[in-house]
């Protein structure tokens, strides 16, 4: 016996419906696995809707962030002419600063030039807002609007005016994402001062990473310096990172320089490690393809 | 829905203002209000407009707008990629599922159904994580992200109620 035509075409959309949905289950199972295998494919795909929805993004954050900087700051808004006053003479007196390195550093060059000295080349820099964050409890991380096109490179540190912040773990053309130091997934060898022992910084999400692979953590007290240390060439060493402190257990761990609650604009360093020569295959000079098979290397170096 | 309804305009105009309302909510979301590790976790914004729009507009709640709303999300707010989308997508199904009887319900008992259904997307995305062993967010940080969506969800209803005056739909002629 034949259903009615209507019968039919629920009983099709139903169909057609089951279909879609294991297609959707299916689909964010895979996806699911990328994420989980650290696939480029998927931090690339992330940067693209991340460059593609930036200028929407900042149409919404930019009102939430004044609105919100309003609030947090309403005492301060009625003391702005105190502050008006205050940062105008701050300035003045940082011109005057101004003048006064402008002239050591020419006479520094001078000196350079004389002695012929040749230094290493020094981080530049490329500032941008911060326009979106993780927001849940999964990962601490942020969105910057600075990419590819303005020099960013894929592991680069940033910084505030404090102190390190996090490093870039995802560059696009126009955005880039930042791991901050309080994720679970954050490592930074570090040193710390004065006792120059190495150590690694490792976020635990909480507001004070952790210290690890501390070797004598007799030599080091509450208080010390830590700094980055530059092992693995990935950052500069000697960028300020915050204060040991211990927590009840003995356990080791930062307070971080960083000002995390008043982040709106991160500087992304733009920073390629000195050539060091410490085995025998840094003395090989790479040189590009030819045609043909290689030549033999020669014994001895 | 009859195949014929499937591209008819009011449903697709009905389907573009969901998923307008869904991004501003992923963009609300992911507005950097607070970087410290301890600062108060951003409501599930898109989980409570999705939830609203399954009960009261189930024929516009189009599985592939969730899908790609979910996933957007997911790839901004850099949140286990799959893992938000796939709860959003089963959470949805189910409220679509429930929303005839649900309208005949009070509001107590609409808000339990919806506050129980976000619990479970909380954990079901909590386990995923522990599943595939990458470090999971601490249980206390859901419970307060848990909290803020049942909050952000009453704003939502009374919001959308307001601006486009949406009730629950008419029960269906047996």
């Amino acid at each position: 016996m034949r259903r009615p035509a209507s019968q039919q075409e629920t009983a099709l959309t139903r169909m057609v419906h089951r279909i879609l949905l294991g297609l959707v289950v299916v689909v964010s199972i895979l996806l699911l696995i990328l994420w989980r295998s650290d696939n480029p494919r998927l931090e690339r795909l992330r940067l693209t809707v991340a460059d593609a929805l930036l200028p929407s993004m900042s149409w919404f954050s930019e009102p939430m962030q004044f609105a919100s900087a309003m609030t947090k700051d309403y005492r301060n808004f009625f003391d702005v002419y105190n502050q008006n006053r205050e940062l105008r003479r701050e300035i003045q007196r940082l011109r005057a600063w101004r003048d006064t390195a402008r002239q050591l550093e020419e006479e520094n060059a001078q000196l350079r030039a004389l002695n012929n000295v040749r230094l290493a080349v020094r981080s530049t820099f490329v500032t941008g807002d911060i326009v979106a964050d993780s927001g849940g409890p999964f990962l601490q991380s942020a969105l910057v609007n600075v990419g590819a096109r303005d020099g960013v490179i894929d592991g680069s540190a940033a910084v505030d005016g404090n102190g390190l912040v996090g490093r870039v773990v995802g560059v696009g053309e126009h955005a880039t994402r930042l791991l901050l130091l309080t994720d679970f997934s954050s490592r930074v060898p570090v040193a710390i001062q004065p006792s120059g022992l190495s150590a690694i910084l490792s976020g635990d999400g909480t507001t004070a990473p952790l210290i690890e692979f501390l070797e004598s953590p007799d030599e080091v007290s509450p208080g010390d310096l830590v700094r980055t240390s530059g092992d693995g060439g990935v950052f500069p060493p000697d960028l300020p990172v915050g204060r040991l402190i211990v927590v009840p257990g003995g356990t080791w761990r930062v307070a971080l320089a960083a000002d995390f609650a008043r982040l709106e604009f991160v500087r992304v360093l733009r920073y390629t490690p000195d050539i060091r020569i410490d085995r025998p295959g840094g003395l090989i000079i790479s040189r590009p393809e030819r045609e043909g098979p290689a030549p033999p290397a020669a014994d001895g170096g | 829905m009859e195949p014929s309804q499937w591209f008819a305009p009011w449903r697709l105009v009905q389907i573009a203002l969901f998923m307008g309302l869904g991004l501003g909510a992923i963009f609300i979301e992911a507005a950097p209000l607070g970087l410290t590790a301890n600062a108060y976790p951003s409501p599930d914004l898109l989980f409570c407009v999705v939830a609203f729009w399954a009960t009261r507009r189930p024929e516009s709640t189009a599985l592939l707008a969730v899908f790609a709303l979910g996933l957007v999300r997911d790839l901004i707010t850099d949140a286990p990629v799959g893992g938000g989308v796939l709860t959003l997508v089963l959470a949805a199904e189910f409220l679509k599922a429930l929303s005839q009887g649900l309208g005949r319900r009070n509001f107590v008992t609409q808000f339990l159904l919806i506050a129980l259904v976000s619990g479970i997307v909380v954990l079901v995305q909590w386990a995923i994580v522990i599943a595939l062993l990458a470090p999971p967010p601490y249980l206390f940080d859901l419970i307060r992200q848990w909290l803020a969506t049942l909050a952000a969800y009453l704003a939502v209803v009374l919001v959308f109620r307001g601006l486009f005056r949406m009730r629950w739909p008419k029960p269906a002629v047996v």
